[in-house]
């Protein structure tokens, strides 16, 4: 083979080289971290609590250190203003070995109205830390809302219920709060009027102070 | 003369053969004619009669959640006469028996005994001689009275649910005091019987505990409402089962509630999904990506199949697709108020299902409004083998590669965009039914 042939030879390889890495480096449109799905096992505990921690400020929550009571057995009957509605389910289930959630399922038929209600209550025995970890998951990480509690006009700003707390309003026609998630001492809520109609006889920041007292009326353990 | 040798020469050569062509088959129950024999009964039929998750029998289910299914507490068989008929489930094209007590004339001494599928949905039994005790009780092995039958095939090569009845027969009749009846006799019918047929053996969230052995009322929500019947294959269930999901039962994204779970509960890795109120939408028709890809991946495992819910977070902005229950959209919160407190009643988030492609939460409008809203995470199921992508929130997508899914679904053409797509976390999450 002759010199000049080799040469050439060698030169196209170069430019094929070169244009390969080129093209494998570019970033641009179409290009994502993590294009491979993960080889086997879960999300991990530290990832979840990490990513929502930050989402929402964590470390700047109120009440952290808080006393450890006794946990609130709800009770439709310690409400006046629940008068009318009735019990559709009570379940419990376990919360990534920190806790308990029970989920109760409220109901009140107005006419031709249905009203709903429905309150996740989730109780760490063993710090307020710990059950606000548990709001991240049940209210803030399992919906898209995190991505938008740090848009608040108010930021940092809350309804004012629990150590930490926000609102939202989730039925188009409604202007109170239709939800509300809420950290007390050791015990998380989570309260919500569904999307489809919400009771106007029905003031959720006041019931969520009425529950917040039953909670801090708990003995410390 | 000639007229007439011409009829009936077109009559034989014609209309006789379509006609012998064209006649209806004899149902199953017609053919033997047979006499009918008084004094027997099957009175037991266990199709799960190894209890347990073996394919030579029926798997173990239970009813729902809450209720297990009466054979379960005293082993007497899914089947017991004029008391009790309970549905079983099987796995594709396996060779299987049944367990049966039968009862006899007191003067049977032993008989060959066959059943046959009244409406042919079934497989037939086949033939075996059976003895009987004084009692007129069939006699089994080990001092029972159940006597095991072998279908005349392996059960169904699809999913499927059959219901049918057996139609049973006695022949060669050997009496106490001498002599031999011929037959064949029916001497019962039982059923109908009710099986399901899955293409392997339910994974995992099913099997998890006792309350997810199988249940009767998924089986039926899966393979006859959702539509997995006659699916051959996972691939084909979860293709079925994405389409139902997706477009077929009236599920709507959350897109008020910034996607707030309708039907999962708990945390991110170990979520709760109450299938048992899913199947009746008893908690409204609002479902966000963890509820859908619970569903699914509940539906896909309980067909044979092999699913994982996957949770990828942050996700980004949609590329325009059908959102469920909504169309047309690349802004799924629209129409949204942001976490109060915030100006009263003043929906800040564009109401329009599809804004401008460029746009992102950013880019306040004059009015306050945000222009276009991205997903914070979004759940899918992946296939596997090959971890294909089953998606039911949005497209749908079935069948797809994971990353032409991302590169399909996620908009990364500014670099805004692509910001918010920045991985933070992926990985599998595991589900636990109520």
């Amino acid at each position: 083979m002759k010199l000049r042939s080799v040469r050439q030879l060698l030169k196209t390889s170069l430019l094929v080289l070169s244009a390969a890495v080129l093209c494998s480096c570019r970033p641009g449109p179409g290009r994502l971290q993590g294009e491979s799905p993960p080889a086997s096992g879960v999300v991990t505990e530290e990832e979840f609590t990490a990513r929502a921690r930050e989402n929402v400020a964590f470390d700047t929550w109120q009440g952290k250190g808080g006393a450890v009571l006794a946990k609130y057995d709800f009770q439709l009957t310690d409400f006046p203003r629940l008068a009318g509605y009735r019990l559709e389910s009570r379940d419990r289930f376990p919360y990534e070995g920190k806790g308990m959630i029970e989920e109760i399922r409220l109901s009140r038929a107005d006419g031709g109205a249905l009203y709903t209600l429905r309150l996740q209550l989730g109780h760490s025995t063993t710090s307020v830390e710990e059950a606000q970890e548990m709001l991240l998951g049940m209210a803030i990480a399992s919906s898209q809302i995190a991505t938008f509690l740090d848009l608040r006009p108010n930021s940092g700003s809350s309804l004012g219920v629990g150590d930490y707390d926000f609102g939202a309003v989730f039925i188009d026609s409604e202007v109170e709060p239709t939800y509300v998630a809420l950290v007390q001492n050791n015990t998380a809520c989570l309260m919500d009027q569904g999307r489809e109609v919400a009771d106007p006889g029905l003031d959720l920041v006041a019931l969520s102070r009425e529950i917040v007292a039953r909670i801090l009326a708990q003995p410390t353990l | 003369m000639e007229t007439f040798l011409c009829g009936a020469a077109r009559f034989f050569l014609f209309v006789l053969p379509f006609a012998w062509l064209a006649r209806a088959d004899p149902p199953p129950e017609e053919d033997p004619p047979i006499g009918q024999a008084a004094g027997w009964s099957v009175s037991h039929i266990k199709f799960d009669h190894a209890r347990g998750q073996g394919m030579a029998d029926a798997l173990d289910i239970r009813l729902d959640f809450a209720n297990d299914l009466q054979h379960a507490a005293d082993d007497a068989g899914e089947w017991v006469k004029g008391r009790r008929n309970e549905a079983a489930l099987y796995v594709a094209n396996k060779a299987v028996t049944l367990k049966v007590r039968i009862v006899a004339p007191l003067n049977v001494a032993s008989a060959d005994i066959e059943a046959r599928a009244v409406a042919g949905g079934i497989r037939n039994l086949n033939k075996r001689n059976v003895t009987f005790d004084n009692q007129g009780v069939s006699i089994g092995p080990g001092n029972t009275a159940y006597v095991s039958f072998t279908p005349d095939g392996n059960t169904s090569l699809t999913i499927r649910k059959v219901v049918d009845s057996f139609s049973w027969r006695a022949s060669n009749i050997r009496l106490r005091g001498g002599g031999v009846q011929a037959g064949p006799f029916r001497i019962d019918v039982s059923g109908p019987h009710t099986t399901y047929t899955v293409v392997d053996l339910p994974t995992a969230p099913w099997y998890a505990n006792v309350n997810a052995q199988p249940w009767v009322s998924a089986l039926e929500f899966t393979i006859v409402t959702a539509g997995a019947d006659g699916k051959r294959t996972a691939a084909d269930a979860a293709a079925a089962i994405t389409d139902f999901v997706f477009g077929g039962y009236g599920l709507q994204y959350d897109n008020l509630g910034f996607g707030t779970r309708g039907y999962t509960a708990g945390a991110i890795r170990a979520v709760t999904f109450d299938l048992t109120r899913f199947m009746t939408k008893a908690n409204g028709i609002k479902v966000n990506c963890d509820d859908v890809a619970a569903s699914m991946h509940s539906m896909i495992n309980l067909m044979g199949g092999n699913s994982r819910p996957l949770r990828r977070d942050l996700w980004g902005y949609m590329n325009q697709a059908a959102l469920i229950g909504h169309g047309a959209c690349n802004n799924p919160f629209f129409g949204a108020n942001l976490p109060m407190p915030n100006p009263a009643g003043v929906p800040v988030v564009d109401p329009r299902k599809v804004v401008g492609v460029d746009d992102t939460a950013r880019d306040a409008d004059a009015d306050g409004d945000l222009d276009r809203t991205p997903f914070s995470y979004h759940s899918t199921v992946l296939l596997l083998p090959g971890n294909a992508v089953y998606e039911g929130t949005f497209g749908p997508n079935k069948n797809v590669g994971f990353r032409p899914f991302l590169r399909a679904s996620i908009d990364t053409s500014t670099a805004a965009e692509r910001a918010a797509t920045r991985l933070r976390l992926q990985g599998f999450f595991a589900v636990t039914l109520r």
